[in-house]
């Protein structure tokens, strides 16, 4: 019996929940918030989404059958919880995804827990540029080092489809800070 | 795509040094972000119980509609409540007194006829009942004959001496019985006004 097999077993199981659980969010906090935090920027933000991830998984673990890695469940429910939270955002200021994330990055030099450089911030620029999708498939590649055929799991897009969309990615972010930086 | 080829493609994008994204984090957060979940984990957990609750089917659809029928209801209650007609209060004791002997009348009445209708019902079931049997068609075969003939020695049976020859024609009577009320002139003036032979063929 392999690790996420064993640790799948004690989530499902009420005695060793806890404990399990403890294991779980040890193991994979700190991915799941840097992935989150890419997509909704502010720390406070991703804070949020992280919790309402991991209060999601120990809630619907034993929907869990297994047929992907838990890592890439879990990765998938991040995800959808990050986007919903934006979107959510957005309505909320009447405005639409691309005006609210425009606004944001204008903002990062203002967010403490920002402490890029010129060039970084510029790449951020870059990255709001792209379509939302593309802008999940270059940050899980570019900064993550995912794997295609992880990420094809989480995003239940082929393998052929993701290369070819973060190779458009690439393209257009260096045509951004080629035209952009000084 | 990997690194070699991003740096052809991408040279400036290549060159951001460590790959690094600019975000951070407050100090020691990753060490206490275990506490926190839990501490939601089970503040939801108590939430769930109380949602255990249930409503019936609809409620909230519909409770609006039910405290704004409620709160019309109230309202006109209390427009209704808060008028009264003038000098109420100075005939109120007239009007209850002059209720209550009304409605000692029709309590009186009500008691009347609460037994009289009865008892009239049951008088008209004898009735019909003795009428029933009474109603046996009675014959002269029912009848004596000395009450039949006491009943015309006392007069009581009207008859006249031609209706008494159509019923018996066979009999004779007697002269003595016999008394004729026609004068000698009726009888003339009688046979010139009809025709004597039409006379001897009707009879």
């Amino acid at each position: 019996m392999d690790n996420d097999t064993l640790l799948v077993e004690q989530l499902k199981n009420k005695k060793t929940q806890e404990q399990a659980f403890r294991r779980l969010m040890s193991l994979y906090k700190e991915r799941l918030y840097w992935h989150i935090r890419k997509i909704v920027f502010s720390h406070e933000d991703a804070d949020d989404v992280l919790q309402n991830t991991f209060i999601k998984v120990f809630k619907n673990i034993h929907t869990f059958k297994e047929e992907s890695k838990l890592y890439s469940w879990m990765y998938r429910i991040a995800t959808n919880e990050a986007i919903t939270f934006i979107n959510k955002k957005a309505a909320k200021q009447q405005v639409d995804l691309s005006e609210l994330q425009l606004k944001t990055v204008q903002n990062l030099n203002n967010d403490i827990h920002f402490t890029g450089d010129e060039i970084q911030l510029l790449l951020q620029k870059a990255i709001i540029t792209l379509p939302h999708k593309q802008q999940l498939v270059f940050n899980m590649k570019y900064f993550d080092e995912m794997k295609y055929k992880d990420m094809s799991e989480i995003l239940d897009t082929s393998v052929g489809a993701l290369k070819a969309s973060y190779f458009h990615a690439v393209k257009k972010i260096e045509e951004f800070l080629k035209h952009i930086k000084p | 795509m990997n690194k070699k080829e991003i740096h052809k493609i991408a040279p400036t994008l290549n060159n951001i040094a460590h790959k690094n994204h600019g975000f951070n984090v407050p100090n020691a957060y990753f060490n206490t972000i275990e506490d926190g979940l839990f501490a939601e984990i089970n503040a939801s957990k108590l939430n769930c119980d109380k949602t255990a609750y249930k409503t019936p089917n609809a409620y909230f659809k519909t409770v609006e509609d039910l405290v704004v029928t409620k709160l019309k209801a109230q309202t006109l209650k209390k427009e209704v409540t808060t008028a009264i007609p003038d000098g109420y209060f100075e005939t109120l004791e007239d009007q209850v007194l002059t209720k209550i002997n009304d409605t000692s009348k029709i309590r009186n009445l009500k008691i009347i006829s609460k037994y009289v209708v009865p008892i009239t019902i049951a008088a008209s079931f004898l009735i019909i009942f003795l009428l029933n049997n009474t109603s046996k068609s009675i014959t002269f075969e029912d009848l004596a004959t000395s009450e039949i003939e006491e009943f015309i020695e006392n007069g009581d049976i009207n008859y006249d001496v031609e209706s008494l020859a159509l019923i018996f024609p066979e009999v004779t009577l007697d002269d003595t019985y016999y008394t004729s009320t026609l004068s000698d002139s009726d009888v003339l003036n009688y046979l010139n006004e009809n025709d004597l032979e039409t006379l001897i063929l009707e009879n």
